[in-house]
Order: structure tokens, then C-alpha cells, then sequence
């Protein structure tokens, strides 16, 4: 198996909006963050006091 | 949750997941997020700053000692949408869909929360690695 790419590391908060936005595009590409991990819990908000 | 998302996944009263709930803002508003597992809050704070709103995955039991909460009593898993990020204090501004203000001492309307309040709601979400958030994302909105 081919070793893993590093992920991307995020800019500083105060970068440049550009910055910002060309790490979003390359976060949002990356495979193993759409994996939904096993035993996902549902969100409960129903069961909330009304 | 309105009865026009709730037919949408299928009915019922159980929880939903942000899958299924892409799946009814899909259909009743043409609207598709990026669902995302276990992103880095960095890189979630850089998403946000980016343009882009997010629904997040909370622990509402984080939220419960705190004048942010919007059900007393209630500690359970939850979900929340993320507008924007206040560069000077690094607040964020939360729309919980349980502050609508129904009786006295519930907030109303969108809310800024402390970053690390957020991060902690965030992290407190079971199941999720150390140091990262389930969300799912919309599309650049300040293109």
C-alpha cells in the first residue's frame, strides 16, 4: 500500500482569504474525511425538552 | 423537526443523521453540503473563514451549564449551523434550532459562541477523533 499523502496544514487564521480558500478546496478533496465512521450517532434533538 | 424535512428521510421520530438531512435540504431546496468526518479544527476555523457555512456535530451536555443553552435539561447529541467567524475575538455565530426563544430564559436567534466553546461542543461529539469535528459544509458563499 502506498504510504499516505500528508494532509494539508491550514493557514494561520489571520492569512490572506486566498489562502483560506485554496485549503478548503484541497480539505474537501481529500477521500478519508467522507469515511463515515462506524457506530455514527444519530442527532438526538427530538428528545429534547420541549 | 418540521414535518416537510421529517417526510423527506422517511418519517419517524429517531434521530437523523447529517446524511440524511443533506439528503432533505437536497430535495426541498435544491442545496447540497459536503459532508465531512473528522476534519482538523484548524481546518475547519479555515473553512469557515473561507466563505463557507457548516452544520456541526455537538455534545449539547457542553452547551447545558451555559447561557447558550436553548433546552434545559437536555445533554444529548445535537446539531448546529455555523454562519461566520468574528476576526476580533474569534466568536462564531451559531443559529441553534432550539433557540427560538419559546419561553423565558431560552435565547433567541443566532448567538455568537466562544471558539472554544464551540471546539469543545464539537469534540464532545461521540465518536469522534481527538482534535476533530464532524460537519457538513456549504459552498463558497463569498465567492
Amino acid at each position: 500500500m502506498p504510504p499516505k499523502k500528508p494532509l494539508p496544514k491550514a493557514p494561520k487564521l489571520e492569512a490572506p482569504i486566498h489562502e483560506h480558500k485554496k485549503h478548503a478546496e484541497e480539505v474537501l478533496a481529500i477521500e478519508e474525511y467522507k469515511i463515515k465512521p462506524p457506530n455514527h450517532p444519530v442527532i438526538e434533538t427530538d428528545q429534547a425538552n420541549p | 423537526m418540521p414535518a416537510e424535512i421529517r417526510n423527506q428521510i422517511g418519517g419517524g421520530c429517531d434521530g437523523t443523521s447529517l446524511n440524511e438531512n443533506d439528503r432533505a435540504v437536497i430535495h426541498l431546496y435544491a442545496v447540497d453540503m459536503a459532508i465531512r468526518y473528522n476534519i482538523p479544527w484548524a481546518s475547519f476555523q479555515s473553512l469557515i473563514i473561507s466563505g463557507r457555512g457548516a452544520v456541526v456535530s455537538i455534545r449539547y451536555s457542553v452547551i447545558a451549564p451555559t447561557k447558550y443553552d436553548a433546552s434545559p435539561g437536555f445533554t444529548g447529541n445535537h446539531a448546529i449551523y455555523v454562519n461566520e467567524r468574528r476576526a476580533s475575538d474569534g466568536a462564531y455565530l451559531v443559529y441553534d434550532p432550539l433557540a427560538d426563544g419559546r419561553r423565558a430564559g431560552i435565547p433567541k436567534g443566532p448567538q455568537w459562541w466562544p471558539a472554544s466553546l464551540l471546539k469543545a461542543a464539537a469534540y464532545a461529539y461521540p465518536g469522534t477523533n481527538s482534535g476533530c469535528v464532524h460537519a457538513s459544509f456549504t459552498r463558497d458563499t463569498e465567492v
